[in-house]
């Protein structure tokens, strides 16, 4: 749950997300839920020449599955406090 | 928790994990991410790697398609799509969600 907590904390940021079929599309965060489903809102897809597919969409949900990785910009992530996090969900499941 | 609940009863543009591509009219979805789709069509853009290739748009009407095959689901403004001819898209086919190493 600990990424969950964590997403949630990044709503409204401007999130570029990489799917695993190498598509890469920026958008503002929106909402995100347990399976780490996303919701985008105003995306644009950097290689939108290549893939037109969502040229008509503004608003997309991505699931969690197909994601690969997800940039998010340096300023909006405290790291010290992700660690102690992660350390403190390690030891409760332990 | 039911994020495509504001996509319903609209316009969606679906990528499936195979590469496939799909439009239609929303009409159920459940939390696994199955959704119903009305009047789908299948939109097969011509590579634009290949002379010979064309985009077929496909009519299929009512069509299901499993959450787990869904990569992503887009909420179509209308002002954008009205504006796409897809007949004169071109660009490079879907890879698919399945990488080699």
């Amino acid at each position: 749950m600990l990424f969950f907590s964590f997403f949630k904390t990044l709503v409204d940021q401007q999130i570029t997300v990489e799917l695993k079929n190498d598509i890469e599309i920026t958008g503002t965060l929106r909402s995100v839920d347990q399976y780490l489903n996303i919701k985008l809102e105003n995306i644009t897809n950097k290689e939108s020449i290549r893939y037109p597919h969502l040229n008509a969409v503004k608003t997309l949900f991505i699931r969690g599955s197909t994601i690969r990785y997800v940039h998010l910009p340096k300023s909006a992530i405290d790291v010290n406090l992700l660690q102690d996090a992660a350390r403190k969900e390690a030891m409760v499941s332990k | 928790m039911s994020y495509l609940a504001p996509f319903q009863d609209q316009r969606v543009s679906i990528i499936t994990t195979d590469g496939r591509f799909f439009i239609g009219l929303l009409k159920f979805f459940d939390l696994s991410t199955n959704v119903v789709l009305q009047d789908t069509k299948e939109i097969i853009i011509k590579d634009i790697q290949d002379e010979e290739d064309q985009t077929q748009v496909i009519d299929l009407g009512v069509y299901l398609i499993r959450g787990d095959c869904m990569v992503c689901c887009g909420l179509n403004d209308e002002q954008l799509e009205n504006q796409i001819d897809w007949m004169t898209v071109e660009g490079e086919p879907l890879k698919t969600t399945k990488n080699k190493i």
